[in-house]
């Protein structure tokens, strides 16, 4: 288990992480979520002992984590590249003997993850020669090639064509498979949604949101509605004039509601009936990622206004 | 985990072709020039010289007694060289007459030795020429034209040229430290100047060449956005250390290789161009000769100081490291090689002072600026040896400094990786002393 645990961390002057706590735990994949600046990189950093915290702890399997804890982990920065004039196979087993392996260990975990992304053809090549595309599987491989336990990616998927995206995804499937703990920053709410079990939600080094995904959205509520009709759509403005709910959308027989206050969803199910001549589609749901993203960032901003004025 | 980063690191050096290049076909193309134009030169100065000998030399000799002691000295220098004697002819009547044949005549030149030439004051020798020519024929000239002079004074004043061989006999004077103990310790001012020069000078000459690479070897590491995988794998300390440690083998690897082939390739042109040619005096040719060691060394050749050896030896290298880790901060500190570049004065200042203080300690060893300089980690790597030569350092003086200097180095690698480290978090941000101060204080 990865647990973040009240960390603090300054640069400065400057509050980049206030307090942070949360955990990712094996097996489960945990989405860093935050808009720019909000402290995820430190935090990963933090992980990777590149830089120490100044209060609280980062513990991986219940050690501090330090130099022991190093190789036991896999890391893809965002700020990343490759040796220009080293060959891939080379620079793979460079940093699988960094991390611990024996030379021969080294060289087949290498050929094996070349292997897996289809990129065999790429040992004896220097980067230089490689696409933009290329060299992102190459720094994948970078950071599994030792088999970690614990999988640190930070927006591991940006650059990537959708083939080799879903080569990436099953990559990652496959370690969450065999037990490891997958942590990986992004901006891509969707990839987010897909992957991940649980999420942490983060903004000005603060921890808004964690938990399992599922939880969280319940949490939130089915506070989206779905309607397909026929008929007088008139009940929609009565509605959103009413306050009881905000129109996402809206075109000809058609409307994605926002729920708002303590509006049931039962609600909008009675003003439809009555309204239209005839309902066919009816769904309340739980609200998108970037819904909760946008509501829960946007509700912390508030706060700190607030706080900033005070 | 340093031995891991310092065999890839060396070994990413020395297999690029361009290593291989420079290492093998410098060398090779230094020996090869040196070798066409040490033919050329003395193909040139063999002709030159058989020219001369061939044309002759019209002697005006004022003094009349000079003229046969020089064709007895051309002779002897025949003899000596292995080469065919000057001709030369005595020639009479007013020398503007002497100098209007000479112009038209088919002599080399013409030398005019006037009267009073063993006088108190001599009055100068004049060799006429028609074209100038080098400075070896023309020196092979007044070799015998010297030799016949300095005879001519030594029978104005009675002296035998056995006295004159007498006269010339080296005279030994050492300077010898007497210890407490009665242990004698010998020692040449004048070499100690020069161990310490020569030392302050490779350490410069290494730090300068080498300590480039370092810097490099550091931007690289920065500009290709691995170094944050490579630090959440490896400490920044011996990440540094191992890639110092690699340029430093890598170094003594190219030196290493080029002393080789230049030494092989220095005696190979040596014995082919310059073997035959004459040198002054008739000597053996070569240039260490005893002459040469008395005029450099008045207190002779300090005997071989074991103790020393084995200082420079340990602080040979201790010097690249701490002035090699100067290198490595300024790399960490940019992203533009030729704001790095503008930034290497200050890293070649310790080394300046070295070399400065190197010169001044012959005269003040027990100097204030002397003995502060043999302890401070970044100039004691080239003064403490020469000081040993001089003064009679205690034991734990020397370890003291020695300690002192590897632990400065250590320090400095270390805060060096904190540097680099540090930099990571600032890419394309410009690196002041705020920075660079914020890194070193971060942890």
């Amino acid at each position: 288990m990865l647990e973040i645990d009240h960390v603090t961390k300054r640069y400065d002057g400057t509050l980049a992480v206030d307090g942070a706590s949360f955990s990712a735990r094996p097996g489960r994949i945990l989405g860093l979520l935050g808009p720019n600046g909000a402290g995820k990189t430190s935090i990963l950093r933090m992980v990777n002992n590149i830089t120490k915290p100044d209060g609280g702890q980062v513990r991986l399997f219940g050690e501090v984590v330090g130099r022991g804890t190093q190789a036991a982990i896999g890391y893809m920065p965002e700020e990343r590249g490759l040796y220009k004039n080293v060959k891939v196979g080379e620079q793979l087993i460079y940093l699988a003997r960094l991390k611990g392996l024996g030379k021969e260990e080294a060289r087949r975990a290498a050929r094996e993850w070349l292997d897996t992304l289809e990129a065999a053809d790429w040992r004896d090549k220097k980067p230089t020669e490689l696409s933009r595309g290329m060299q992102q599987k190459v720094q994948f491989a970078l950071a599994l090639v030792h088999a970690p336990r614990l999988i640190v990616l930070d927006e591991p998927f940006s650059g990537l064509d959708p083939l080799n995206s879903a080569l990436v995804e099953q990559a990652i499937a496959e370690r969450k498979a065999a037990g490891a703990i997958v942590v990986f920053a992004s901006h891509r709410m969707e990839q987010v949604e897909q992957l991940c079990d649980d999420i942490c939600l983060i903004a000005s080094g603060r921890v808004l949101i964690a938990g399992d995904l599922t939880e969280v959205r319940r949490r939130f509520g089915r506070n989206t509605v779905q309607l397909g009709f026929d008929g007088d759509g008139d009940f929609v403005a009565k509605l959103a004039a009413a306050g009881r709910v905000e129109v996402r959308s809206q075109a000809e027989g058609r409307a994605e509601l926002h729920l708002l206050g303590d509006c049931p969803p039962e609600a909008v199910l009675d003003a439809a009936r009555a309204s239209a001549d005839s309902l066919h589609l009816f769904q309340a749901s739980y609200p998108s990622l970037r819904e909760i993203f946008i509501e829960a960032v946007g509700a912390a901003n508030v706060q700190r206004e607030t706080e900033d004025a005070n | 985990m340093l031995r891991i980063v310092f065999v890839n690191e060396y070994l990413r050096r020395v297999r690029t072709k361009a290593f291989l290049l420079t290492t093998l076909l410098m060398p090779a193309g230094v020996v090869a020039v040196a070798a066409v134009v040490g033919g050329l030169v003395a193909h040139s100065v063999q002709s030159e010289s058989k020219q001369a000998r061939q044309q002759g030399i019209a002697v005006y000799d004022e003094d009349g007694r000079l003229f046969p002691m020089l064709q007895r000295n051309a002779m002897r220098q025949q003899e000596d060289d292995d080469e065919s004697a000057y001709v030369l002819t005595e020639v009479a009547g007013p020398l503007a007459a002497a100098k209007a044949r000479f112009r038209v005549g088919g002599y080399h030149g013409l030398l005019h030795l006037p009267a009073g030439l063993a006088d108190d004051v001599p009055p100068p020798i004049k060799f006429f020429v028609k074209e100038k020519q080098s400075v070896i024929a023309e020196g092979a000239v007044r070799d015998f034209v010297l030799r016949a002079v300095r005879e001519l004074r030594l029978a104005r004043h009675g002296l035998s040229p056995e006295a004159y061989a007498t006269m010339r006999q080296r005279l030994v004077f050492n300077v010898v430290g007497l210890a407490e103990d009665g242990d004698e310790k010998s020692g040449s001012v004048g070499a100690s100047g020069v161990a310490a020069t020569v030392v302050a000078m490779i350490i410069l000459m290494v730090g300068a060449i080498y300590g480039g690479t370092v810097m490099q070897a550091i931007m690289e590491e920065k500009s290709s956005r691995m170094a944050e995988v490579v630090i959440s794998s490896a400490a920044p300390f011996e990440l540094l250390l191992g890639k110092i440690l690699a340029v430093s083998a890598m170094a003594a690897t190219q030196m290493g290789v080029w002393l080789i082939l230049l030494a092989a390739g220095g005696l190979a042109v040596a014995g082919f161009a310059f073997g035959d040619v004459p040198t002054p005096e008739g000597g053996g040719g070569s240039f260490l000769d005893d002459e040469f060691v008395a005029e450099a060394f008045p207190g002779g050749l300090p005997q071989v100081r074991w103790d020393v050896v084995a200082v420079v030896l340990v602080m040979l290298p201790l010097g690249y490291l701490i002035n090699a880790s100067v290198f490595a901060a300024l790399g960490a500190m940019h992203e533009n090689p030729w704001e790095a570049q503008m930034s290497v004065t200050l890293a070649m200042l310790p080394m300046m002072i070295s070399m400065i203080v190197a010169q001044t300690i012959v005269f003040a060893p027990n100097s204030p600026l002397v003995l502060v300089c043999a302890f401070l980690p970044f100039t004691a790597p080239a003064i403490l040896p020469a000081r040993m030569l001089l003064v009679d350092m205690a034991l734990g003086q020397v370890a003291f400094s020695i300690v002192l200097c590897a632990a400065a180095t250590l320090g400095m690698i270390w805060l060096c990786g904190r540097i680099f480290r540090g930099s990571l978090l600032i890419y394309g941000k410009k690196f002041g002393w705020r920075e660079l101060r914020q890194v070193i204080a971060a942890d």
